[in-house]
């Protein structure tokens, strides 16, 4: 499962072409689905609908489905675009199929503004896999959110990596 | 008070799927207060567990269906 900061509408796309050998499903929210043209395209995609609005299972049900069965998932855990600054924190969606499947959660980071015509390419660190084994006598739910804590860290730990080599671009202006 | 066998259902599923201690958990039990504790990301496997048990979808459902097995296990009766 792998899972990445947002830092722009196209990250789903990007993260897809680049990880194209897992073919992850990608998790995208519900009111994409909703818009008309863009609704389409995306649902001829490996995408699963889900609502941040509501109390919603189907998206879980048909993830930890496709985990089970070998597939691999693309999550951006802040839920979001990040608007302040910083990354926001990373919801515990991902860390629950992680904790209820097994399934190791691979932190990216995604680094650039997709200016590739006058602004430097894109990149995005993979970092090691975080495994996932969650105690017998520890609910899922908490258990993920021990595990979405773990892959923030990785994820800002390997966003630094990236801007320490490539220079600030801006993107995060807090630490 | 809700229907016996439904209750009875809710709760052995709580209790393998959420890992709620048996003995601690009463049909009034409050899931999301001080006596389970239970909290959002748990709603997740409570909707999955009573869509797979009882083919009742509770997505969208208000929060107070989700205050207890009782209230659960109404909502459940009215859905089917």
């Amino acid at each position: 499962m792998f899972v990445a900061n947002h830092t722009h509408h196209f990250d789903g796309a990007y993260g897809g072409a680049v990880l194209w050998r897992y073919k992850p499903w990608v998790l995208v929210t519900k009111k994409w689905f909703e818009k008309k043209r863009t609704g389409k395209m995306i649902s001829w995609c490996r995408c699963i609908s889900i609502s941040l609005d509501e109390a919603d299972a189907k998206w879980f049900e048909t993830s930890e489905e496709i985990v089970n069965e070998g597939g691999s998932l693309l999550i951006f855990p802040e839920g979001a675009l990040s608007k302040n600054g910083k990354i926001n924190e990373f919801k515990p969606g991902a860390g629950l199929i992680s904790a209820k499947t097994g399934a190791a959660i691979v932190p990216c980071a995604i680094y650039g503004t997709y200016e590739p015509v006058f602004g430097m390419r894109q990149k995005i660190l993979i970092g090691d896999p975080i495994e996932s084994k969650c105690p017998e006598n520890v609910r899922h739910g908490k258990y993920a959110r021990e595990l979405m804590a773990k892959a923030q860290t990785a994820v800002e730990e390997n966003y630094r990596i990236l801007e320490n080599k490539f220079g600030k671009i801006g993107q995060y202006t807090e630490k | 008070m809700a229907n016996e066998e439904i209750c009875a259902k809710i709760k052995a599923m709580l209790v393998e799927n959420l890992r709620i201690p048996e003995e601690e958990l009463e049909y009034d039990s409050e899931l999301f207060g001080d006596d389970i504790g239970l909290d959002s990301i748990d709603s997740i496997e409570i909707i999955a567990g009573i869509d797979n048990l009882f083919g009742v979808q509770m997505t969208g459902a208000a929060r107070e269906n989700f205050q207890s097995i009782n209230t659960l296990a109404k909502f459940v009766e009215e859905h089917q």
